[in-house]
């Protein structure tokens, strides 16, 4: 099975997350050899996108028995891997719609009912996401993207529609001056009044807040005379942050969704085509491109500790071959065994509709926060055909809350009273529910020297978090002042150049070249 | 990777000499062309200087002397053929256009050609040329060389007076329409609201029953504007127009017009485009109001001084 694979690297990185591949593709760059391992068959760990029977396959295929490896010698400790299995719990796919159409061939109905052979056919046209996210448009990953040049490797969408909601149904949320001059729902005085905050938001330096730093936002947004629905479109749809928010949070935030909307378009978010799973993917490939070795479906038993020095020289196969790191080892947490123990969970949910939330003429990306003054936020964000994730008229509805807090069938009901007739029950073929673990607030510390731990996603929306926490333990490990994630060059500006030889036969190079081995 | 080769990777001083290579091969080969063009301008024929020209202009649209050639060259060939080429013109400016959108000598070639098809009119033709306006804002809204094509292409297809008064009259309201949707998207566009004034004006003109009701939803929508944005003078000078030149001072009434900006003044102090505008309605309407002179000589010592004089000249 590992023939002709080197047992030595710089850097060995464990699980294809997006964190770990930022690093992977980080330490690549500087010239680092590195291994990159996955124990799964697809890449992207918890990030990956699935199609709909790899998603089945996926349900099925939730069992690993972890294998004991005795040490080799005395000055060797073996750490065995948790079962990495245990990050996705309570795992439900439920379909409301018939398996074949055979039972109802001869009915007199004109148009056949959708059954799930249907949708397994086109099954490569799914990219189901486990873990939905949307990318602010000059937010840390977007950032990374552009200035590292490995955006060339994927395509995004613009996210289209942003919603929220006001007396009893779905309305666009007006953030941008356009926005705000065509509605019909906002008095002119109160248009004047919430451009001014909007402009200072923007604006304004923290510095200039002083005492109201850290009094509640809503607190602030009262005294610049908002009523209460204005002050909840702030809180809820352009800040993004629950009303016990401090002011200076709020603006923090309202400054990045402000500042992000025009950059490509009038929203500040973006959405990867053909799912959250390329991006890993896009990392992972630019870690290939400068020599980075990749490895899936690897049988992982454990890590190596030096028990002298207490530090982790390297990983072991459940076969026993062994693989060591010079530099350090890069690991998901979920790998620890201690993630079982794991009580902090996001609960998740993706719903198969055949009808958008909201009728519209073109394909949309859609994000709706709902929010009230007592409750954790809920992000829906629902995706067509447009977005390579699913086929034509079909939609995922992805539902997720900050912190968990209501369950899912009150939340699709609260949905469903705010779609009106447009959008009913009967108009979700299915529901996937899944808890995951949530690693990202809890911190675990590395049990052992030169192990380095990354985590999975948390409840909000975004997860520009991971560009620091990667660039925080890229500096760990290489603290000289090595460059992170530089700018790779342009097709155009790298040449390939002769030795000078231009006309001398091939012979008299082979051999310099061959003395030159 | 060859056995031969090294891959290197420029470093950004010799991506810059590279860069200066190609533009002065660039430059170079434009000269000779042109050059070669001007010494054989009288003696090769129509269809050889189109060639030759088109290859130029394409990469430099800007050249006027090679447009001039074009036209002369196109005006030497008889009826038939002149149809036929001046029907291609209109292919060779839009890739033109490609290279610069605002190009004046392009969007005047694009009208010459217009003018000389005059007489075979061609509805298709000019819902195309439509066509082309709209995508050309759509790339750039402010493109005011587009604007103007655009609304000589409405003179011609605008329904002559002779036809039913509904013809012309859902004409000017198609385009009020489009221009409200323009502003919609940006309300900064002065060449939107500019070219709504026009087309106020003719409906206007043509319909004076409706003079009360279309005034007053224009102030409405002007209002709509300064409360969303107040420092956005495009909104503020149709403003200006409308209540002084449309309106008239003696239709002017406080309620709707001055009470709305006294209101904005009040949640804007300091604006000078609110104090200005209620400097004026206050005099014009001989509301003895003291706020006046002190708003117009803030204005002229502190808030605009650069306009000092404009506004004591007022007081």
């Amino acid at each position: 099975m590992f023939e002709g694979l080197p047992n030595e690297y710089d850097i060995i990185v464990v699980g294809t997350g997006i964190v770990e591949s930022i690093l992977a593709a980080a330490c690549a760059r500087i010239g680092k050899t590195v291994l990159h391992i996955d124990t799964n068959e697809y890449y992207g760990s918890e990030w990956s996108s699935f199609t709909l029977n790899g998603l089945t396959e996926w349900i099925q295929t939730q069992e690993n028995p972890v294998t004991n490896i005795n040490p080799q010698d005395d000055n060797e400790r073996i750490m065995p891997i948790g079962n990495p299995l245990n990050v996705f719990r309570n795992i439900q796919l439920k379909w409301n719609i018939e398996k074949t159409n055979e039972q109802s061939s001869t009915t007199e109905n004109d148009t056949p009912k959708i059954t799930l052979d249907v949708l397994e056919k086109q099954s490569r046209k799914f990219n189901i996401d486990l873990t939905p996210k949307l990318y602010y448009a000059t937010g840390g990953l977007i950032d990374l993207l552009i200035q590292s040049n490995v955006g060339k490797y994927c395509e995004f969408k613009l996210v289209s529609r942003l919603l929220l909601e006001n007396n009893g149904q779905l309305d666009n949320v007006p953030s941008s001056r356009a926005d705000i001059f065509n509605s019909n729902n906002i008095s002119l005085i109160d248009k004047r009044l919430l451009m001014k905050v909007i402009m200072n938001c923007s604006s304004m330096a923290i510095e200039d807040l002083n005492e109201d730093e850290n009094i509640p936002f809503i607190e602030y947004l009262k005294k610049q005379k908002l009523n209460d629905t204005l002050c909840h479109l702030i809180i809820n749809s352009i800040s993004l942050v629950d009303y016990n928010a401090t002011t200076k949070e709020g603006i923090i935030k309202a400054k990045r969704y402000l500042d992000s909307i025009g950059r490509y378009g009038n929203s500040p978010f973006l959405y990867p085509l053909y799912g959250n799973g390329e991006m890993s993917q896009c990392f992972c490939r630019l870690c290939a491109v400068f020599g980075g070795t990749y490895f899936l479906r690897f049988p992982l038993a454990g890590f190596t500790i030096d028990s002298l020095t207490n530090q982790c020289s390297g990983i072991v196969a459940t076969t026993g071959e062994r693989f060591r790191a010079k530099d350090a080892v890069i690991c998901n947490n979920s790998f620890m065994e201690s993630i079982s123990s794991n009580k902090n969970v996001i609960h998740r949910t993706v719903l198969f509709t055949n009808q958008s939330i909201k009728s519209s003429e073109k394909d949309e990306i859609t994000y709706v926060r709902l929010s009230s003054p007592n409750e954790f936020g809920i992000h829906i964000i629902e995706v067509g055909s447009g977005s390579g994730c699913i086929p034509d008229g079909f939609f995922l509805l992805y539902i997720f809350q900050e912190k968990p807090q209501e369950n899912i069938n009150q939340i699709v009901e609260r949905l469903l009273n705010l779609t009106g007739d447009n959008f009913t029950r009967a108009n979700i073929l299915g529901q996937l529910t899944f808890d995951q673990v949530e690693t990202l607030s809890t911190s675990i510390s590395s049990p052992v020297l030169k192990l380095l731990l990354t985590h999975g996603p948390d409840g909000s929306i975004d997860h520009d978090g991971a560009v620091n926490t990667a660039r925080n333990i890229f500096h760990q490990i290489y603290s000289n002042g090595e460059e992170f994630l530089a700018r790779a060059p342009d097709p155009e500006d790298i040449v390939i150049e002769d030795d000078g030889n231009t006309n001398d036969t091939s012979t008299t190079n082979t051999n310099t070249e061959n003395e030159n081995l | 990777m060859s056995v031969h080769g090294q891959v290197k990777i420029r470093t950004s001083a010799e991506q810059k000499a590279a860069r200066e290579r190609e533009r002065a091969e660039k430059l170079q080969l434009y000269l000779t062309q042109y050059q070669s063009i001007l010494n054989n301008r009288y003696l090769l024929d129509s269809f050889q200087l189109l060639k030759q020209t088109e290859n130029v202009l394409i990469d430099h649209p800007d050249c006027f002397t090679l447009w001039n050639i074009r036209r002369e060259s196109i005006l030497k060939l008889n009826d038939d053929q002149q149809k036929e080429y001046l029907e291609k013109e209109l292919q060779t400016t839009q890739i033109c256009l490609k290279s610069n959108a605002k190009s004046y000598s392009c969007w005047y070639q694009r009208q010459w050609v217009l003018k000389l098809l005059k007489d075979k009119f061609n509805l298709n033709l000019y819902q195309n040329e439509l066509q082309l306006c709209k995508k050309y804002l759509e790339y750039d809204e402010r493109n005011f060389h587009c604007w103007a094509y655009r609304y000589y292409l409405l003179e011609r297809l605008c329904p002559s007076s002779s036809s039913s008064s509904s013809d012309l009259e859902s004409f000017y309201e198609n385009e009020l329409s489009f221009l409200r949707s323009t502003i919609g998207v940006n309300l900064s566009n002065y060449s939107a609201w500019h070219y709504r004034s026009k087309y106020l004006d003719k409906l206007l003109d043509h319909n004076p029953s409706r003079r009360s009701s279309l005034l007053s939803n224009e102030w409405q929508l002007v209002l709509n504007a300064f409360y969303t944005d107040c420092s956005d003078q495009a909104a503020w000078f149709y403003a200006r127009w409308l209540l002084f030149k449309q309106i008239g001072i003696e239709f002017i009434n406080e309620d709707e017009h001055i009470k709305p900006l006294e209101e904005l003044d009040n949640i804007e102090p300091g604006n000078k485009w609110c104090m200005l505008a209620l400097s004026q309605l206050w005099k014009g309407k001989n509301i003895k109001n003291d706020k006046r002179i002190i708003y117009l000589e803030q204005l002229a010592n502190q808030i605009d001084s650069d306009r000092a004089q404009f506004y004591r000249d007022q007081i």
